[in-house]
């Protein structure tokens, strides 16, 4: 009985170690396949909608706008071929290009393309959008708006409002398969995290070169960059900027920036009494030391912040525009004449309020904190008393909203829409914004400025609006940019053609040829 | 055989209790927790930086979120009765599928890790039980003491440094192909080794000294021929203990490794529902682990049971 029981737990043990044996066995090899170009990312594909990976279908080239936007920011026909708006400016006639397909061979037309926009308008980034109606005649897609909305086409170049096939959505209104237009099409999806790709024969554009690609999500920026390293992708999006060295040095990759439209900003309470008076706002804003920022923390000196946007994006970014000053004496002179004392410990207070805030950064972005840090040093020098507070980034919204928010730091892109002006709408013309300014009274200066620039279509006119806009800002500091930001991609050396789009709209793979 | 039925009947009857107050538990703290819930779904939605209060009031309504929290917590245990563990907040999948997807990865990591982890921690905690203070033992005690102080990111970091960037011969992260998985095997392997050295070294150790073993070399056995006659069953017993709550501590998932690796499992998708108070897939996710804990730990008993049958005869009088 005895030895009996025994060969079953030695046979139980054999097949549990020839299971593991089984398991281990390589599927295949994790060397680089011909022909397939592996383009990774932090982002992971957590649901098929629009509204929610838009952006991931968009930058893949997976699914397509009417309207896009070209690495100079000069918008071009995507699904539209062109557009008109009448006289009164109230009507928009877009015209669908002739032999646009979906990935399911079926033709685009204008009503499929409406039915896709009309889901998408629902989502709110396309809600700033008077819209009136929306209809076709024939190729022709026609939205009408209730008030003059000059920069419509760049609102609908936003990747939440790509064109799905009708056959996308399931009954219960998800999407259930992405049926697109762009030059690559999804084979296969993996998880969140890996989406296999190939190239669309029938695309209407230029055509890939390469026949596959593979999409990896590497949330985590040491393994993106030790896969960096070990050069086990092609194009690695948003490395670490610190880890550039190491990349480089290990030779398998290449890594390259450039400055984007993307700003590491501060934010004031405005309504607080120990901000409320501009001087105190200027003051603290001199007393940041930006190239020391950008030099020892960022190791990029040219991302140190002169205004609140860069040269990358010129139609709002104004040479002309004085930048902001690093002048610690200037900065105490001008506290003393706002009235605020030094205390005995060494913080200025003025009627019984110290000179004192706690500001919020966001923790998954370590450089925030880092940064906070060296700013609490550096207002220590102008008697201010700071503490930082990681907290996660969907914090600073809802503090903001809660009217809590002292101060803060945060990263925003300004062209999630490829016109500056819808995010400095919801930023620096409402009393709670939504990452920004908070109880500012200048946000009904620049508001009567962007009730204006929307409804204008004098491209002379809407230069000097954007001019005072930008000065308003820059004066009031109710938001400083420190530093702008670097984008970095990891590039194989096989990789060739590659374009880098500071807009991240695109990821521009249809360009890329693999050597 | 009725009292092992009856053992097993009441144990899963515990467990499911178990995993029911467990995923209630899940459901308090996540709505304890300070911030706007909708918010935090809709940024991890939509993105940090593309949320808006608008997107959060939306996904409000959407979700029923704005329902007082009795009716949401009702709503989920009616469905939890008719098996229906809900959808995910953030991806719209069905709960279960999302469990599933992590779940075989874990699996699949977690048995390969542990297996390894006795295929190493075996041969030299009974050699190390078999000359106390001899060499072997010593050094076995230095790695085990090492391995358990330091943390398990270092461990990762230092195999991928030395085999994935110096050596390049496997790849550094990723979870496709048998090579993905060496790394984050040997790296789950070494941190269960650390500590399961010493126990098995200690139940060799105590077997050995034990009268019966004394009894058996009297009686003419060699000491290798005495122990695996009378020594491996008795010092089995605590071993096996162990080995299936470090098995139990593993199917939940290994967060750092996870992340580090950039492999797909249980741990990683429960820290992200955490972050983005996805509350359907903290629930479920409680649910499931909560009930595979107490399944692994019934197993463990069994195991002794068949190792060790006066337990049963105990159960039966």
């Amino acid at each position: 009985m005895t030895e009996k029981l025994s060969i079953t737990r030695r046979s139980a043990l054999a097949l549990s170690a020839s299971a593991v044996a089984a398991a281990a066995l390589p599927s295949q090899s994790f060397a680089q396949e011909a022909g397939v170009l592996r383009v990774a990312s932090p982002w992971e594909w957590t649901s098929n909608e629009p509204t929610d990976t838009g952006y991931i279908m968009a930058r893949m080239q997976i699914a397509e706008t009417l309207v896009m936007v070209e690495p100079d920011g000069k918008l071009v026909g995507g699904i539209a071929e062109s557009w008109t708006v009448s006289d009164d400016r109230l009507t928009w006639r877009f015209k669908v290009r002739a032999g646009v397909v979906f990935h399911d061979g079926t033709p685009v037309t204008a009503e499929a393309a409406a039915a896709s926009l009309r889901r998408s308008l629902a989502g709110e980034s396309m809600q700033q959008i008077p819209v009136d109606s929306l209809s076709t005649e024939g190729d022709t897609l026609i939205l009408k708006t209730k008030t003059p909305f000059s920069h419509l086409p760049a609102v609908l170049a936003d990747f939440a409002s790509v064109i799905l096939a009708p056959t996308s959505w399931g009954a219960d209104g998800k999407v259930s398969r992405v049926i697109a237009t762009g030059p690559f099409r999804i084979t296969a999806i993996d998880g969140k995290t890996v989406l296999e790709l190939e190239r669309f024969d029938r695309y209407w554009g230029e055509k890939p070169k390469v026949a596959r690609v593979r999409y990896t999500a590497i949330p985590n920026g040491d393994t993106r960059t030790n896969v960096a390293i070990a050069g086990d992708q092609d194009i690695i999006f948003t490395t670490v900027p610190a880890a550039t060295p190491r990349i480089d040095a290990a030779g398998q990759m290449k890594v390259e920036s450039l400055t984007i439209p993307r700003v590491r900003a501060m934010a004031f309470n405005s309504g607080l009494p120990q901000f409320a008076d501009v001087r105190v706002r200027r003051a603290i804003n001199m007393a940041i030391d930006r190239k020391g920022i950008a030099s020892a923390i960022l190791r990029h000196p040219g991302s140190a912040a002169t205004q609140l946007l860069p040269a990358a994006v010129p139609a709002w970014h104004d040479a002309s525009l004085p930048a902001h000053p690093f002048d610690v004496v200037g900065a105490n002179a001008l506290l003393d004449q706002a009235g605020w004392t030094r205390g005995t410990d060494g913080v200025r207070t003025k009627d019984g309020v110290r000179l004192a805030a706690t500001m919020l950064t966001i923790s998954n972005r370590p450089e925030l904190t880092v940064m906070g840090t060296a700013m609490q040093a550096q207002f220590k020098a102008i008697g201010m008393e700071l503490s930082v507070e990681p907290v996660p980034s969907a914090a600073i919204p809802s503090a903001i909203q809660a009217g809590t928010m002292q101060m803060t730091m945060f990263a925003r892109t300004y062209v999630n829409v490829p016109e500056v002006i819808a995010t400095i709408i919801p930023d620096f013309t409402r009393e709670r914004s939504t990452w920004g300014t908070l109880n500012w009274p200048g946000r009904d200066r620049v508001k009567r400025l962007t009730d204006e620039y929307v409804q204008s279509f004098d491209d002379a006119r809407k230069a000097v609006l954007r001019r005072e806009i930008l000065k308003i800002i820059q004066d009031e500091v109710p938001v400083a940019a420190v530093a702008w930001f670097e984008h970095t991609v990891a590039i194989n050396k096989r990789v060739k053609g590659l374009v880098i789009d500071p807009f991240e709209t695109r990821y521009m793979l249809h360009k890329v040829s693999l050597g | 055989m009725s009292a092992t039925l009856r053992i097993i009947a009441l144990r899963i009857g515990q467990a499911l209790a178990t995993a029911a107050i467990l995923a209630s538990l899940c459901f308090i703290f996540v709505h304890a927790l300070p911030g706007d819930l909708a918010l935090r779904i809709a940024a991890a939605r939509v993105g940090d930086e593309r949320v808006t209060p608008e997107t959060a009031d939306r996904i409000r309504r959407e979700e029923g979120l704005d329902r007082p929290l009795i009716v949401q917590y009702g709503q989920w245990m009616g469905n939890l009765a008719q098996g229906n563990l809900g959808h995910s907040l953030l991806s719209g999948k069905p709960v279960t599928q999302e469990l599933a997807y992590h779940a075989s990865f874990t699996l699949q990591l977690g048995l390969i890790g542990w297996l390894l982890s006795y295929l190493i921690a075996l041969p030299l905690g009974i050699t190390a039980g078999f000359r106390p203070g001899g060499v072997v033992d010593r050094i076995t005690d230095a790695l085990a003491v090492t391995l358990a102080s330091l943390p398990t990111f270092l461990v990762g970091i230092g195999l991928i440094t030395l085999f994935a960037l110096t050596l390049r011969w496997l790849p550094p992260a990723g979870f496709r192909t048998g090579a993905h998985m060496v790394l984050p095997a040997l790296t789950l392997a070494l941190s269960l080794v650390a500590f399961s050295i010493p126990v098995i070294r200690n139940a060799v150790v105590e077997v050995r000294s034990a009268f019966f073993m004394t009894y058996a070399r009297v009686k003419g056995l060699t000491p290798a021929a005495a122990f695996r006659h009378h020594g491996v069953r008795n010092a089995a017993i605590p071993v096996v203990t162990y080995a299936a709550l470090q098995f139990a501590f593993v199917i939940d998932g290994f967060v750092v490794i996870e992340t580090l690796f950039n492999y797909p499992g249980l741990g990683e998708l429960l820290v992200k529902a955490l972050i983005a108070r996805d509350v359907p897939v903290i629930m479920g996710a409680g649910l499931i682990i909560g009930f595979a804990f107490a399944v692994v730990s019934l197993l463990a008993d069994l195991m002794r049971l068949w190792l060790d049958p006066r337990g049963l005869e105990e159960a039966r009088a």
